[in-house]
């Protein structure tokens, strides 16, 4: 099991680290998407199976047909990394940032995983978490609104295409 | 074993997603860098709530993460769409100049 943990995190990473470094921005969603389909893997693994499901259709589904959708209108552009932060603090940022996991790791003091099977969450959803369903439904009306923000430039070259018909 | 290496993984993701922001201007790229941010903050709260024996509430909110992490990459690929409709550019620069 823990080979198994480690096989997914590592190509978990390295999808990761392909997703953001990567020129291209088509590759980049590629990536990305490969990086939702393994984070869903792990978050079944960790014992949350619909969490993982609904990732896995949003995350690696919906997201990457947006990405490919808006980058045929946006053109699929080679991308320059320009660094504009000093070098010090990058280094300095991940030597502390690694550091901590370092002691940690040393003195024993992460947490063992459980990986229960975690019961019927819809009461939890529904009853207890009320106010985050409210948020949730604005936010997928403003995501439905996003949608048509990136949709009104086709639409409008294809009626003016039918017009000049 | 397996905790250390979902640690170290949560670290990687997220170091990798903050690395991406402060390196790129590019507005889809920097949607992908967030994207990964998120995806290692949303394998804390379920490691989390594993390890406290809470995993409905860990659950719950990372629906709710799912949900805002999407509306986020709608509403940042709508305005780099805008954008490059309007200034010929989809960096990040260029959503400022939208309002001229």
């Amino acid at each position: 099991m823990t080979f198994l943990y480690l096989l997914i995190m590592a190509a978990l990473l390295f999808a990761a680290h392909k997703a953001t470094r990567i020129k291209g921005l088509l590759k980049a969603a590629l990536w990305l998407s490969g990086t939702s389909a393994l984070t869903s893997t792990l978050i079944y693994l960790m014992g949350s199976p619909g969490i993982a499901v609904i990732e896995l259709s949003v995350g690696a589904g919906l997201v990457t047909v947006l990405f490919v959708f808006s980058i045929s209108i946006i053109g699929d552009e080679k991308i320059t990394g320009e660094i504009f932060i000093p070098k010090w603090l990058a280094i300095s940022i991940t030597v502390v940032a690694f550091g901590i996991l370092g002691i940690m790791t040393a003195i024993d003091s992460i947490p063992q995983l459980k990986a229960v099977q975690a019961e019927l969450i819809a009461d939890t959803i529904w009853v207890d978490r009320k106010l985050d369903i409210d948020i949730q439904a604005g936010l997928i009306i403003s995501g439905v609104l996003g949608i048509l923000m990136i949709v009104a430039p086709t639409t409008a070259r294809w009626m003016k295409e039918k017009r000049n018909d | 074993m397996i905790s250390k290496i979902i640690i170290f993984g949560i670290v990687g993701l997220m170091g990798i997603g903050i690395y991406c922001l402060m390196i790129t201007r590019n507005l889809p790229k920097v949607i992908v860098a967030l994207q990964v941010l998120i995806k290692g903050a949303m394998i804390a709260i379920i490691y989390a709530g594993d390890i406290s024996g809470n995993m409905d509430l860990a659950q719950s909110m990372a629906l709710t993460i799912i949900v805002a992490d999407t509306i986020v990459a709608v509403i940042g690929l709508a305005l780099a769409i805008q954008a490059r409709e309007k200034t010929g550019s989809s960096k990040i620069q260029s959503i400022s100049n939208l309002k001229k």
